[in-house]
């Protein structure tokens, strides 16, 4: 079984690969598409832009490490939602604008993407990889719990890619 | 730009802190702010505020209640919906806090500089 890849969507994400495919067609593909994401990693103006929201989510944790840090008896951000957090920005598609990190008063971590007025896209992460999310597009919103594990939950990818192509076309 | 959503998420208690500023003007509500947030944990500084309509809050079947405690103006936001499945409450709270965020009637105010935070002195 052989799994197409969409190399540039019209929203131009790229995202890690999350294909089963086992055929050596399909993994040759698979490491084309890495290949590529790499290569726009470690590019200057992706990396620093991967960089700027890590550095947000260490000055958050900083800002959310007490108990009561909000002034109304906040947990603090707890340390594996950190990491999950932190897991997730480095698996963001490398084109993806990066999110507003924030802090939830249960622990989690809060991303927040914007993209214009009523669209935009909100999720929490837990210390299991839990993401608790909701996002709008004009009139619609829609809500949802999926989990990080090796990738982006793909209902978050989607809304993501939505968003992102709205914003294109209107542009 | 636009309050993040978090800013919204109900505390353990699930009474969203507030002040009442109708009638307010926008120096004294900064002062206000100043005032009662200088003693609390971890606050050091005020970046920004949202100002709220009431109704915004009525669209989400939340109450604004003014209980001037624990000083004058302090309104407690209450009502946030409380379900079994913790995953399905939170996003719920995600859903509400995403509409406040991005409702018009919601406005934001930035300070030219972020106010620093002195503790009152004793």
């Amino acid at each position: 079984m052989t799994t197409a890849f969409a190399l540039e969507s019209p929203n131009g994400l790229i995202t890690p690969t999350r294909s089963t495919a086992r055929s050596e067609p399909a993994n040759q593909l698979a490491a084309i598409v890495e290949q590529i994401r790499m290569h726009l990693l470690t590019s200057y103006a992706v990396r620093c832009r991967v960089e700027r929201a890590l550095d947000e989510l260490e000055t958050m944790r900083d800002e959310a490490s007490i108990q009561g840090w909000d002034g109304y008896g906040a947990k603090p951000m707890n340390p594996q939602a950190y990491i999950q957090a932190k897991r997730f920005l480095e698996s963001l598609p490398t084109t993806a604008p990066q999110p507003e990190i924030g802090a939830d008063p249960d622990g989690d971590v809060a991303l927040d993407w914007s993209f214009g007025p009523r669209r935009a896209l909100t999720v929490s992460i837990n210390e299991t990889g839990r993401c608790t999310f909701a996002w709008m597009r004009g009139n619609s919103t829609l809500r949802g719990t999926d989990w990080f594990d090796d990738g982006i939950p793909g209902s978050i990818a989607y809304a993501l890619s939505q968003l992102a192509r709205d914003t294109i076309q209107k542009s | 730009m636009r309050p993040k959503t978090n800013a919204f998420m109900p505390p353990h208690n699930m009474k969203l802190s507030g002040i009442h500023v109708t009638g307010l003007p926008d120096v004294a509500i900064w002062e206000v702010a100043q005032n009662t947030m200088r003693d609390e944990p971890g606050r050091h500084t005020i970046y920004a505020r949202a100002d709220v309509p009431v109704e915004q809050f009525h669209k989400q079947e939340l109450k604004a209640i003014r209980d001037d405690q624990p000083f004058a103006r302090h309104t407690s936001v209450v009502g946030w919906p409380a379900m079994a499945d913790v995953n399905e409450c939170k996003e719920r709270w995600k859903e509400i806090c995403l509409a406040l965020s991005e409702s018009p009637a919601v406005t934001l105010s930035i300070p030219s500089v972020p106010i620093r935070l002195e503790p009152n002195k004793p």
